[in-house]
């Protein structure tokens, strides 16, 4: 399933593993419909154009197995599906009733809701083996769907190119801009921590009032906006940074919190940010603190303060990042399929 | 309601293979959670098989027995 015109963790996610797959000789391809999301039959209509298509074989040639990602494509038929769920249709569970839903008590958004769940039922029972690619994705799988799933971790976008740095005079922020993510929180916390700039990497629907926002806070001299950074550029400023700042509340899995580990760089998050606490442990690879602008603003005070403890804390994220990799993932997968890597 | 004749030849020559594609996706609606009485999505479905026929507005005629085999097919499965 493909979000056209963007591309967030789910995109590169699912391109790096078709990408992984090549790599040890596997013969994989991706396949994407867009997620079309207008009107509620819209989303039946995507589940019904994946339970539609037959992919058992192409051109005459078996296909072995199907590895399904996201909602509804794990609707897709194959008698050797094996799903590692990284999204859920998130706004018909845990975010209804929140305001990153627009889910309302109407009849058809009642219906809408369930019959998401339907889809997610059917296709989850009936693969061979189901995986999330988190814990906190999998309690969510068992909390509302009753599935049970086993996560499965996997390194961040970039692995093998990160490369560490001194700590650098500003905290990172990375993705998009977004209410739900919270990118206010971060520069709210500066109003607390008068030594910290903040550097914010990433567009979204939330930019211009953010940017209001730091003219309304006197913040503008110490925040830089950076909309779009390619590959290297990233990893320059995952480099250069003094942490790295994760603010979103139940976030699935989320790179960034590894992306900064394999970068030397501890990681500041909140006690409700789903995911990340799953890799940030506090005093230890970082710093988890109440979602408040106080608690991130007193968190940053101390880690202008005490510079010298950054560097360790860095490092043990960085021991606990590089257990991730790329062979134990696919070998992992293709057993779940009954295939042996090539 | 009576149409002219050349337009019902041409949708009687076509109508197995939306109705086989109202039922078979009808039944795949209902395997998803779709029921009966979620007419307005049948109906919008039933709308789409109809302008595969090649009509941008489908007739009325053709349309009705679409739906009719969609939400037939769903309640079968059910």
């Amino acid at each position: 399933m493909q979000s056209p015109f963007s591309e967030g963790g789910a995109e590169l996610h699912v391109r790096r593993l078709t990408e992984e797959l090549v790599a040890r000789g596997v013969e994989a391809d991706l396949v994407t419909i867009p997620l079309i999301e207008r009107e509620r039959f819209d989303l039946v209509r995507s589940a019904l154009a994946w339970r539609s298509l037959d992919v058992t074989e192409f051109g005459g040639r078996p296909v072995d197995a199907v590895v399904a990602t996201r909602f509804p494509s794990y609707a897709v038929r194959h008698p050797n599906k094996v799903v590692w769920v990284i999204h859920q249709y998130r706004q018909a569970y845990d975010q209804f009733g929140s305001p990153w839903s627009d889910f309302t008590a109407s009849k058809e958004d009642r219906r809408a809701r369930e019959t998401i769940a339907e889809i997610d039922r059917l296709g989850l029972s009936e693969a061979r083996r189901v995986f999330a690619n988190s814990r906190t994705v999998a309690a969510r799988l068992r909390k509302y769907n009753g599935i049970e799933s086993e996560p499965l971790y996997h390194p961040p976008p970039l692995v093998g190119r990160y490369r560490t740095g001194p700590p650098g005079d500003y905290a990172l922020s990375v993705g998009r801009l977004d209410g739900w993510k919270r990118p206010d929180l971060p520069l709210r916390a500066l109003v607390h921590a008068p030594e910290a700039r903040l550097v914010a990497v990433g567009r979204g629907p939330e930019e211009e009032r953010l940017k209001r926002l730091a003219r309304e806070l006197d913040l503008e001299p110490r925040v830089q906006w950076v909309p779009e950074a390619g590959d290297e550029a990233l990893l320059e400023l995952y480099a250069g940074a003094r942490l790295v700042v994760v603010a979103p509340e139940g976030e699935d899995l989320g790179y960034v919190p590894l992306e900064a580990f394999l970068s030397g760089k501890p990681v500041l998050t909140t006690d409700d940010a789903g995911g990340p606490l799953e890799f940030v442990i506090d005093g230890e690879t970082g710093f988890v603190v109440p979602p408040t602008p106080e608690a991130l603003g007193a968190a940053l005070r101390l880690a202008w303060e005490r510079g010298e403890a950054l560097e360790a804390l860095g490092r043990r994220g960085f021991a606990r990042a590089s257990e991730l990799s790329w062979d134990a993932t696919i070998q992992t997968l293709l057993a779940a399929a009954g295939l042996d890597v090539p | 309601m009576k149409n002219g004749p050349e337009e019902d030849d041409s949708m009687d020559d076509s109508m197995d293979v939306w109705t086989r594609l109202a039922r078979e996706s009808g039944a795949v609606l209902a395997e998803l959670g779709v029921r009966p009485e979620d007419s307005g999505w049948i109906r919008e479905h039933a709308e789409s098989i109809a302008s595969l026929a090649g009509r941008a507005r489908p007739k009325r005629r053709g349309y009705l027995s679409l739906f009719r085999f969609a939400r037939k097919a769903a309640r079968k499965a059910r």
